[in-house]
Order: C-alpha cells, then structure tokens, then sequence
C-alpha cells in the first residue's frame, strides 16, 4: 500500500511541477507584446487622437475622427505633451483658447499621477520617518528616528534602536487629542528625502477616520479630516506636487477614486465607470486647460476628458484582440488542462494560482487519455485495471498525467 | 532496539556533514551580522533602516540557498553509501519493516534540517533584534520560510533520488522535482510569500512519502 501511494504522491508532484514548467517554456516561445494604443486629449482639435504601434518601429498616429498624421504634426496637437520639441521647431502656441501659453507655464500647471494594481498589493513594513516639513533648510533632510502607531504613537531612534520615549509622547498625545483610535489601520505617504516638499502621512485610525499627520517647527501638526469614515478606504497616494491642487488620490474597496483637495480635504470624485483597481493601471495627466484620466487593462481601454472641475467632456474606449483569443494561446488551452501561476504583474506577492483553461482542454485530456491508454497496452504491456488510478489522473491532469504515468511506471505490488 | 540501532547507524554516517553543516550556516549566519554592522559603520543608521524598509531589499540574501545546498549534501552522504555495494539491501534481511526503515533514515536527516533551521532563525533574531526594529527582524524570519521550507523538500527530493536504482528515474525526478522548489525563491522583497505559503506548504506534504516507492523499487531490483 505504501508504494503505491509514494508513487502517486511522486505523480502529483510531477503534474504539478510540469504545470509550472510546460506552460511557462511554452510562453517562452510564443508570446508577444501586447500593443495598445496611447490615447490623449488634443486641446487643438478638442478631439482623441492615438498612437498605434503596428509592429517593430512602424506605428501610426491618427485621431478618432479616422485623420492620419505624420509624427510632427501629431505632436503639434499635443503642446502640453511635446512642447519642448514645439517649441524647437518654433512652432509652440502663444496661446489655446486664449490662455497664454509658455513653456513655464505648461510645465507649473501640469501635473501626471500613475496608479498600478502592484501599489495596492506589495508587502509592507509600517516604519515611516517622519520629516521636518517647514525647515528653515531647502532640502528636505532624514529624521533620526521612524515611528510606528500601534497602540500607541512611537518613535524609534535608529542610531540606538530603542523608542524614544520623550519625542513619541507628544506625538501621542497630540493624536490623542484629536480622537484618533489606536491602532493605525492604515498610514500613506512619500518616506524619501526625494520631493520637493513634504506633505506628512494621512492615517486611518482604528474608527476609520483619516487623519493627516505633518511635524512642523518639531511639533506635531494633527488634523482629523473631514473625510467619510464610511468610505471604505483601500490606498492613498500622497502626491506632494507644487500645483497644490491636491494632497492625493485615494481609493475605495468599491473601485471608486477621489482627490482629497487642498481645500480642507474636500473629496471629489473622479467620474470614471468600470475601473478596477485589482488589474487596471490608473493614469492621471493635468495640464492647464483639461484632466485627461485613463484606465486600462491587458484587453481595453478607457480615456475620459474632463475641465477642470472633474466633469466629464467627453469619452474614447478603446480595444484590441485579448491574449485569450491568440492562436497561441487557444493552443495552449488544448495542450495544458490548467497551469500554476506563480508571478503575476499586477501583485508583488508570489502566487499558487490554478488556472483552468476552460473546456477546450477536453480534447487535449481526450487524446492524452488515448495515447496513456495505447503506449500502456501495446508498449508496456500492463493490466489497465491494476492501475486504474492512473487514467483518472490522465483524466484530471491531461498532458501532465500522462508524462507522469508514463515514466514512473507502476511496479508489480506486492 | 532496532530504532536505536538505525539512529546510530545513521549518525555514523551523517556525523561529519552535521558539525560541517553547523559551522558552515553559524559562519554565513555571523557573515551576515557583520555585514550589517559594516552597513551601520559606513552610513547613517536611519538610512540603512530606510534602505530595508522601503527599498524593501534584503540583507540575508546570502543565506538564500544554504538549506538547499546542506540538504543535498546531507541526502548524499547519507544515501549514497547504502548504494554502493548494494549495501541497503542488507536491511531487507533484518527483522524489520523495510518502509518504517526508511522513514526512519528519513526522520533522521529531517532532524538534522530542523536543527539547522533552528539555528538558521536564532542568527536570524539575534542580527535582527541587534540592528533593527522588530518589524524587520519579523519580515526577515517569514521572508526565510520558503527557502526553509526548500530544504526540507530538497532533501526529501535528493534522498530519493539516490535510493532510486535507475538513472532515467533519477533523471525524470531531478528535471520534475526542481521546479516546485525553483518556485520557492521567486524572492526579490520581504514578505512576497505571506500569501501563498500555506499551499506552499500544503503540496510539499507531498514529498514526505516520496522516498518508499524508490526503495521499494530497490528491493524487487527494479530495472524498468
């Protein structure tokens, strides 16, 4: 009895090695990139216009309207994009729907925020420094300590690894002071020296209540903001960019996306419909007349231009032939019944994934089935009904059964 | 009495590799303490700290494969004599069941693993708790599970490989073991396998019984 079953424990673990393996040289060979299109906003033609790529340093530029441009004029639609080039050309507006234009000003109202699933789903350590946010120095400069907010505010000092009890009782109790409830569920905010100012942390307390959080002169600068505890707040992106317009975008579990202003920490929502923020990267571009807001994953795309209250101008979907529907990859569901996925773009985490690929893989089990059967009659020779158990594996694992049944062969049982 | 007599029988073989292994993982172990504390000479500590933290990289990244590397020494030297001179086949002759003989060996060489694993996490803790708060010194104790856990498996694995009488059979299970345990150190950052350890854990029961049926291929002289 105990053979038997270290054999089969041996052909599990070569199915499910082989699902590691197989699919992954399979993809070695055959994939491809997945050409989208880069859609922008024109403010010269108030219209889409895209980039298409066709092939190896071959791509078109075109609008929605079906225009087709050379590269030059293409990039002349877009002066808040290319307006170094425009401008070497000499040929950079002085102004669009009459608002002077020059490089200094395209570049202090612009702004350009990217959102990317593997943001929301990286492995952490909660140890933040925080920074001194009105210096008398230009540059912002390293703290000695970090903190952590578990039940209590503490700052650890790096040089004698030990809380420092003095510094984290202020920082206590002004949190306190202003109702937070430890522990921290949640703390957001740019830990590098590498930005121009710093805007503190927004942290989400114990009862859901945001709080923002700045060290200013030493002190503590604590605000409880005025945003909905009911919000259901998934991940903040503090920006700290010099347009202050606002300190960041938050997410909430239900896909939804605000900006939290500066003007008190108003939320607006931003009005894009079938986001997901699980599989679609999120980006964000402002410029001095529109927010151009695009939301895309492996198989469409969706571009909404709104002014600069955040209402909807106008529109452009886009797609393109998914990766599912590639020969290669209908192929590849005939051959290999599931495969395990380990590494995935959209998450930091190392996955165990089973993916099944769908009822095409009938028939590549049906002929892995036939050819176990075969060799196992006419080659080996074996009594099928001794090892039954081996065709039901074929029958689950397909091609990957098949192999393993195949070499580990049964032996005569006791 | 027989189980006494096959621990013995086993420590004889294994004991070298033992205090071999121990020293080799309490000198990587102290490599690494030192290496850290260079970090703390040469730079502002808080920079090294934010460097771990955020940078997310890690400083224990030489001890990656040492489980992996002791455990398929372990396994040869513990297997590989008994097939020379067909050795292994004696046991077939004593008053004892060939499969919880083997288990037994097996339980053997899992010890000595466990042993280095222990050791593996008190360097660990001790680096940790020295340098950095303990945040990191945790993340640096789950960040090591998998590789742990790869040791274990290898060894599994490794063993059965050298019980195995035929190459081809050597071959298919050195080619199809490899990438389950290949998976195991996908880790570039802390933490990345907090989510999936547990069916890591889950499929490698699997290999626990793997090493019966090579020997029981070895005793009917299994030629296929």
């Amino acid at each position: 009895m105990m053979p038997k079953i270290s054999r089969y424990a041996i052909i599990i673990l070569i199915i499910i090695s082989s699902s590691i393996l197989f699919p992954h040289l399979y993809w070695m060979i055959f994939d491809k990139p997945i050409i989208s299109p880069i859609v922008q906003y024109s403010p010269v033609i108030k219209d889409f216009v895209y980039i298409q790529k066709l092939a190896q340093n071959s791509q078109i530029y075109s609008d929605r309207a079906g225009n087709s441009y050379d590269r030059k004029s293409y990039e002349a639609l877009l002066p808040f994009s290319y307006y170094y080039n425009l401008e070497k050309w000499g040929i950079l507006p002085d102004s669009i729907d009459g608002i002077p234009i020059s490089i200094s000003f395209i570049r202090g109202n612009s702004q350009f925020v990217r959102l990317r699933p593997a943001y929301l789903h990286t492995p952490q350590i909660d140890l933040n420094p925080l920074f001194e946010s009105q210096s008398e120095f230009t540059y912002l400069e390293m703290p000695d300590e970090v903190f952590r907010i578990k039940d209590k505010f503490e700052f650890i000092n790096a040089l004698s690894n030990t809380v420092n009890d003095s510094l984290s009782r202020i920082f206590d109790l002004a949190l306190g002071q202003q109702g937070f409830q430890f522990p921290a569920k949640y703390i957001a905010g740019n830990p590098t020296t590498r930005k121009s100012f710093d805007e503190g942390y927004f942290i989400i307390d114990n009862n859901n209540s945001v709080y923002h959080l700045k060290q200013i002169k030493g002190q503590p600068a604590v605000v409880k903001t005025n945003i909905p505890v009911d919000l259901d707040i998934r991940y903040i992106s503090v920006q700290e960019n010099s347009r202050k317009e606002f300190y960041g975008i938050l997410v909430t579990w239900s896909n939804d996306v605000y900006i939290i202003s500066y003007d008190n920490y108003k939320i607006i929502k931003l009005p894009i419909n079938g986001y997901n923020a699980d599989e679609m990267s999120l980006l964000i571009f402002i410029d001095p007349l529109y927010r151009t807001i695009r939301y895309f994953n492996e198989e469409y795309s969706t571009c909404v231009v709104t002014d600069q209250d955040y209402r909807i101008i106008d529109t452009y979907e886009t797609s393109w032939t998914p990766k599912s529907e590639w020969k290669s990859s209908k192929v590849a569901a005939i051959l290999f019944p599931f495969h395990i996925e380990r590494e995935n773009p959209n998450t930091d985490y190392i996955q165990f994934d089973f993916k099944c690929a769908g009822w095409s893989s009938l028939f590549g089990i049906l002929l892995a089935l036939i050819t176990t059967v075969l060799i196992k009659r006419l080659v080996y020779r074996e009594e099928l009904k001794n090892n039954w158990i081996d065709l039901i594996i074929v029958a689950v694992s397909g091609i990957y059964g098949a192999l393993a049944v195949l070499l580990i062969r049964p032996e005569p049982w006791d | 009495m027989m189980y006494k007599a096959i621990f013995y029988k086993e420590w004889l073989k294994i004991r070298w590799v033992v205090f071999g292994s121990i020293i080799m993982v309490i000198g990587f172990l102290s490599y690494v303490n030192l290496n850290v504390r260079q970090f703390f000479t040469m730079n502002d500590p808080i920079n090294v700290w934010i460097f771990f933290i955020q940078q997310k990289a890690l400083y224990y990244t030489v001890l990656k494969y040492i489980p992996v590397i002791l455990a398929i020494v372990l396994a040869l030297v513990q297997f590989f004599p008994e097939m020379t001179k067909n050795r292994y086949r004696l046991t077939f002759h004593l008053p004892f069941n060939e499969t919880i003989s083997l288990f037994l060996m097996v339980a053997v060489g899992l010890l000595v693993m466990l042993l280095i694993s222990i050791l593996y996490i008190i360097g660990l803790s001790i680096t940790g708790t020295i340098y950095f708060p303990i945040e990191l010194t945790t993340s640096s104790l789950i960040t090591v599970t998998p590789w742990l856990l790869a040791g274990f498996i290898t060894y599994l694995g490794m063993s059965s490989i050298v019980v195995d009488p035929s190459w081809k059979y050597r071959l298919v299970y050195m080619l199809l073991f490899a990438p389950f345990i290949q998976s195991l150190f996908l880790e570039k950052i802390y933490c990345q396998y907090t989510r999936s350890i547990g069916l890591y854990l889950l499929f490698s029961i699997l290999y626990i019984p793997i090493i019966i049926f090579p020997g029981y291929r070895l005793r009917k002289g299994s030629r296929l």
